[in-house]
C-alpha cells in the first residue's frame, strides 16, 4: 500500500473528537450562506442613518456656548451605537434561528452529518459563521461611525476653541476643554464598547442555537431567544435582590424569591455587556482588564451554551 | 421536540452553570458600579413612569438612547411649560443614564431657570404665592444637582450650576450656599473661573473679609492672570483697605494693581455700580472714588456721584 | 464471503413515539440485511414499511430501539463509520447559493480532502455525472435531475466504499434516470458496494444482485435477484427470424409432449423506456450545403 494510500486509509479510520478545520468549513459555509442571502444590503440604510445623525442637532443643542459640547457627539455615539447593538443582536437571533431548522427541512443536514462530521462541529461551525457576519457587519457600521464622528468631534473642536479664546479663556483651560471634547470623539474606548456588544451578540446567538436545537418552530426559536434577550437586560435586578441587602431579598414573599433565583441562575446578564458598552459612549475610563473578564464571560457562557447545544443535538433524530 | 429528560437534563446544566457564574457576575457588576460603569438598577418610580416602548428599550439594553429621547420628550414639555411633567420626564432621564452629568445640568437648569422664572412672571397671581412657587423651583433645581452629585460626585461642573443658582443677582441669591459650591467646584477642577467665583462669592459675605483676602493671594499666586480680571482687582483692592487687616499686611499701591490711577478709575468706576446690582463688598471703593475724581479732575459725564449712570468710560480717556 | 461485511443489520428494531403517553410506532421490526463488499442490494417496499428508517439508523441518523448496524465492522452510530460511506437522500437539497463544483468542494472538505487531489476529484466527479457544463451555475439554477447528479456526485467525492442510495432516480425523466443506472452499474464493476432504495421494480431488477423486500417494518423476502424471481417451472426462448413452419413445429413438439403446457406465445415486446429513448435521441441538423446538393 502507497503512504498516501495508507494515509487515506489512517484517515478513514480516525475522526477526531473536534477538528478546527471542519469547524471552519462549517463557518466558512455558513458566511457564504448568509452573504448570499444579502444580508449585508441592509448596511446601506444604516450607514444612512449614521450619515444622518452627523446632520442632526438636539433641539437644546447651544453651540459652543454649551456648558458640555461633548454631549452632542454623546448624542452620536449613544444613537449609533444603540443602532447597531440592535441589528447584531437581532441579526444574530433570526440567522441563528433560521440555519439549522432550514438544515433539516430541507435535508442538506442528512449530507453533512453522513460525512464524518461529529455533531458538535456542526453546531459550532455554524455558530461560529454567524458571530463571523455579525463582526464583519459591526466592523462595518465602527468604520462609519468613527468617519462620521470623527469629523463631527473636530466640528465641534473648530467651533469651540475660538469661542473660549475669545472668551479670555486661558489657553491651558481651552486646551483642557479640548481634550474633554475629544475624548468623546472616536477614541479606543469606543472600540471596547463595539467589542462588548460583539460579545453580547455571540451570547445571544448561543442562546438561539440552544433554542434551536429543541425546537420544532424557527418562530418558537426567534420569539424565545428575544425574550431570554430581554430578561437577561433585568437579571441583574433578580440578582442584586438576592445578593444585596434589603429591597427584593428582604420586602417579597417566598414566591418572588423563587423566581428571583431562577431568573439569576437560568438567565445570561446582558447588563454586564450593556453597562460597559454605555460606558465607553460616556467616554469613561474602562481597562483593558475589565474587557477582557467580559470576554471571559462570554467564552464561559458561549461554552455553556454550545455543550448544552451538543447534548440535545448528539443524539437528535431525523 | 426534545424528550422531557432532555429539557430537565438542560435546565439541570443551566443551574449548574448559573450557579458557577453568579458571584462572579455579581463581583463583575459591584466592581462596575463602583467605578460608575454601571448605572444603579432603575427606581419603581421609573419603571412605573415609561411607556410600553421605554419598557423595550430598557430591558433590551437601550438606556441611554431611550434617555436621549425622553430628554427630546421633556424638551417639547419645556416649550408647552408643562413643568410637572418636565421634572417627570428628567427623573426618569436621569434614573436611565445617572452618570451623564449634561441630564442633571439641564433637568436643573429648566426648573432653576426657566421654571422658575416662568413663576415669577405670572403677574394674575399674588406676589407672595409667585415668590413662593419660584423659590421651590429654585430649590427643586438645588435639589436635582444635588442628587446628580450622588452618581457624580467628583463632577465639579454640577457644583458649578449650583453655585451659580445660588449666586445668580437676578434670583434669590443664597451666598452662603454659593460660596459652598463654588469651594467644592473649585476644589475639584483647574478652572479658574470657578477658583474666582468661589473668592468673589465669598468676598460678598459680611465678617469673612479676611478669608476672602488670604483665598485671593493664593489664587492671584498660583495663577497670576487672575488679576488681568477687572472685577477680581477692584474686590481684592477693597478689600485691602478693610481696616481690620494687620498693620503690617503689605499692600499694593494703586498703581501698583491697577497699572495706572485712570485705569484704576475706569475699573473701580464699573465696580461701584456692581456693589448695588450683584452685592460686591464696597469696602472704601467710595473714598477711593471721590479721590481719583479729584486727582484726575474726572469729567461731569464720568462722576458717579453726580452724573447718570454710565457703564463704559471711553478708551480713549483713560488709555495712556 | 468476506469476513466483514460492508453492511450488517442485525436484529433491528425502531419505535418512534408518536405522541407522549400513546403507543409507540414500530416503523422496523428485527430487520436483518448482509451485503458483501462489492454488491449492488435493492431494498424495496411500499411507502411507510421502513427503507428510509432502516436506511437512516444504518446512517447513524436515527438511533435503533434495539439490534446493531455496522458499516465495514464500525459502529454507524460513530463517526469513523462515516468516512466508507457516501449517501444520496431522496429528493436531496443540498445549499441553493453554493454552485455545482462549490457543492463538491464543500463535501470534498468536510471529507478531509484538500488541495489539488480536491480539485482534480471535482473535475472527475462533475464529469462522471455529466454536469461539467454547469458547474459554476447555483444549485438554484439546476433541475432536478441534474440536482440527483450533483447529490451523486458529493456521495461519491471521497471515493466510499459504499454508496448508499435513496430512491435515486425519484422525480426523473426516463434518460437522467438511465444515465443513473448506468453510474450504478459502473460503481459496481468499479468494486463499490451499493446499497439503494427504489420504487422503479424495473430499475432494480436491472442493477441488483440482491434484494430485499420490507413491508410494515418487516424483511419478508430477502435473496439473489435471480433466486428471487426465477419462475423455476417456465422456460423462455426469444426466436429471430424463425419461420411460420418452424413454430407449427414447436407447437406440435409441445402438444406431444406430457406435462408441459405452452403458457403464451406472441411478439415480445420493448419497453416503454426504450422506446421513449429511441424517439428522442437527439438527431443530427441536415445542413444547408447538404440540402442544396440534394436539390440539384
Amino acid at each position: 500500500m502507497s503512504s498516501s494510500n495508507k494515509k487515506t486509509q489512517r484517515q478513514r479510520n480516525k475522526t477526531s473528537f473536534i477538528s478546527p478545520r471542519r469547524i471552519l468549513i462549517i463557518a466558512q459555509s455558513t458566511v457564504t450562506q448568509l452573504v448570499r442571502m444579502k444580508v449585508f444590503y441592509f448596511l446601506a440604510p444604516i450607514a444612512a442613518v449614521f450619515v444622518g445623525i452627523q446632520f442632526f442637532d438636539a433641539p437644546w443643542y447651544a453651540g459652543p456656548e454649551a456648558s458640555q459640547p461633548q454631549q452632542e457627539l454623546q448624542m452620536h455615539k449613544n444613537l449609533c451605537l444603540g443602532t447597531m447593538m440592535l441589528f447584531s443582536s437581532l441579526f444574530a437571533i433570526v440567522s441563528t434561528a433560521l440555519l439549522i431548522p432550514r438544515d433539516i427541512e430541507d435535508r442538506t443536514l442528512y449530507t453533512i452529518l453522513c460525512k464524518p462530521v461529529p455533531r458538535l462541529d456542526y453546531l459550532v461551525g455554524k455558530l461560529l459563521g454567524v458571530m463571523a457576519v455579525v463582526f464583519i457587519a459591526l466592523a462595518v457600521m465602527d468604520m462609519i461611525l468613527v468617519i462620521t464622528l470623527h469629523f463631527r468631534t473636530g466640528a465641534v473642536l473648530a467651533d469651540v476653541e475660538p469661542y473660549l479664546q475669545k472668551l479670555g479663556w486661558p489657553q491651558e483651560l481651552v486646551d483642557e476643554k479640548l481634550d474633554e471634547i475629544s475624548a468623546h470623539g472616536p477614541t479606543m474606548t469606543l472600540q471596547y464598547g463595539v467589542l462588548a456588544y460583539f460579545f453580547k451578540a455571540s451570547v445571544i446567538a448561543a442562546v438561539a442555537l440552544l433554542i434551536s436545537t429543541f425546537s420544532t418552530s424557527t418562530l418558537f426559536t426567534i420569539a424565545s431567544s428575544v425574550m431570554i434577550w430581554m430578561i437577561g437586560a433585568a437579571q441583574n435586578i433578580a440578582r442584586q435582590g438576592l445578593f444585596e441587602q434589603g429591597g427584593l431579598a428582604e420586602d417579597s414573599g417566598p414566591i418572588a424569591k423563587i423566581l428571583a433565583t431562577l431568573v439569576s441562575l437560568l438567565f445570561p446578564d446582558f447588563q454586564i455587556f450593556d453597562s460597559v458598552a454605555e460606558a465607553a459612549t460616556r467616554a469613561a475610563n474602562i481597562s483593558s482588564d475589565q474587557i477582557l473578564q467580559l470576554g471571559g464571560f462570554t467564552l464561559f457562557y458561549l461554552g455553556i451554551y454550545t455543550v448544552l447545544s451538543w447534548f440535545v443535538f448528539s443524539d437528535k433524530e431525523f | 421536540m426534545a424528550s422531557p429528560k432532555k429539557i430537565i437534563v438542560v435546565l439541570l446544566g443551566l443551574t449548574a452553570a448559573g450557579l458557577t457564574k453568579m458571584p462572579f457576575e455579581q463581583k463583575f457588576t459591584e466592581e462596575l458600579r463602583e467605578q460608575r460603569l454601571a448605572p444603579p438598577t432603575l427606581s419603581l418610580e421609573a419603571w412605573t413612569q415609561m411607556s410600553q416602548n421605554g419598557l423595550a428599550g430598557a430591558f433590551g439594553g437601550l438606556r441611554s438612547v431611550l434617555a436621549f429621547f425622553k430628554s427630546l420628550e421633556a424638551h417639547l414639555h419645556f416649550e408647552d411649560q408643562e413643568w410637572y411633567e418636565l421634572k417627570n420626564d428628567f427623573k426618569v432621564v436621569t434614573s436611565l443614564d445617572p452618570y451623564n452629568a449634561f441630564y442633571w445640568d439641564q433637568g436643573s437648569h429648566h426648573l432653576a431657570y426657566n421654571a422658575a422664572s416662568w413663576a415669577r412672571s405670572q403677574r394674575d397671581q399674588p406676589e407672595i404665592k409667585r415668590i413662593s412657587i419660584e423659590k421651590e423651583y429654585l430649590e427643586a433645581g438645588d435639589t436635582f444637582l444635588r442628587n446628580g452629585l450622588r452618581y457624580l460626585p467628583e463632577d465639579a461642573d454640577l457644583w458649578a450650576a449650583i453655585g451659580r443658582i445660588w449666586s445668580h443677582p437676578l434670583k434669590r441669591p443664597d451666598i452662603p450656599r454659593a460660596v459652598e459650591a463654588w469651594k467644592k467646584a473649585a476644589a475639584l477642577s483647574n478652572n479658574h473661573v470657578y477658583e474666582r467665583n468661589y473668592f468673589l462669592s465669598l468676598a460678598k459675605i459680611p465678617g469673612r473679609e479676611k478669608e476672602a483676602l488670604d483665598v485671593a493671594l493664593e489664587l492671584v499666586e498660583v495663577y497670576p492672570r487672575n488679576l488681568t480680571i477687572p472685577t477680581f482687582r477692584c474686590v481684592l483692592w477693597s478689600l485691602y483697605q478693610n481696616p481690620q487687616l494687620p498693620l503690617d499686611l503689605k499692600k499694593p499701591t494703586m498703581v501698583q494693581l491697577f497699572g495706572s490711577k485712570k485705569r484704576a478709575y475706569r475699573d473701580l468706576h464699573s465696580y461701584w455700580y456692581r456693589i448695588n446690582d450683584d452685592g460686591f463688598y464696597a469696602g472704601n471703593v467710595g473714598a477711593d472714588l471721590h479721590q481719583l475724581v479729584i486727582d484726575l479732575n474726572v469729567p461731569l459725564e464720568f462722576n458717579p456721584f453726580l452724573s447718570p449712570r454710565q457703564r463704559r468710560i471711553p478708551r480713549s480717556w483713560w488709555q495712556d | 464471503m468476506s469476513d466483514i461485511p460492508a453492511v450488517e443489520v442485525s436484529g433491528l428494531v425502531k419505535d418512534f413515539q408518536i405522541s407522549l403517553r400513546g403507543p409507540k410506532l414500530r416503523a422496523v421490526d428485527n430487520v436483518s440485511i448482509r451485503i458483501e463488499p462489492g454488491e449492488v442490494y435493492g431494498m424495496i417496499g411500499p411507502n411507510g414499511s421502513g427503507k428510509s428508517t432502516t436506511m437512516k439508523a444504518l446512517l447513524g441518523l436515527v438511533k435503533p430501539t434495539a439490534g446493531t448496524c455496522s458499516i465495514f465492522g464500525k459502529d454507524s452510530l460513530k463517526v469513523d463509520s462515516r468516512n466508507d460511506v457516501g449517501f444520496l437522500p431522496e429528493n436531496p437539497y443540498f445549499y441553493k447559493h453554493l454552485t455545482g463544483a462549490e457543492t463538491i468542494k464543500f463535501y470534498g472538505k468536510l471529507c478531509g480532502m484538500r488541495g489539488a487531489k480536491l480539485k482534480h476529484r471535482i473535475d472527475e466527479m462533475l464529469n462522471l455525472v455529466g454536469l461539467d457544463d454547469a458547474r459554476n451555475r447555483t444549485l438554484k439554477g439546476y433541475s432536478k435531475g441534474m440536482l440527483q447528479r450533483i447529490g451523486l456526485a458529493q456521495a461519491l467525492v471521497q471515493d466510499p466504499r459504499l454508496v448508499i442510495l435513496d430512491e435515486p432516480t425519484a422525480g426523473v425523466d426516463p434518460s437522467g434516470s438511465r444515465k443513473i443506472r448506468d453510474l450504478i452499474l459502473e460503481l459496481k464493476n468499479r468494486g463499490m458496494t451499493v446499497f439503494l432504495c427504489s420504487h422503479l421494480l424495473e430499475q432494480v431488477q436491472e442493477v441488483c444482485d440482491r434484494v430485499g423486500i420490507i413491508n410494515h417494518g418487516k424483511m419478508v423476502r430477502q435473496g439473489k435477484l435471480d433466486d428471487l424471481i426465477a419462475l423455476e417451472d417456465r422456460t423462455e426462448i426469444v426466436l429471430e427470424n424463425a419461420s411460420p413452419e418452424l413454430l407449427d413445429q414447436i407447437r406440435t413438439l409441445v402438444d406431444i409432449t406430457y406435462g408441459v403446457d405452452m403458457v403464451s406465445e406472441g411478439n415480445p415486446r420493448t419497453t416503454l423506456e426504450n422506446l421513449f429513448l429511441k424517439e428522442t435521441k437527439p438527431r443530427r441538423t441536415v445542413t444547408k450545403k447538404r440540402r442544396k446538393r440534394t436539390n440539384s
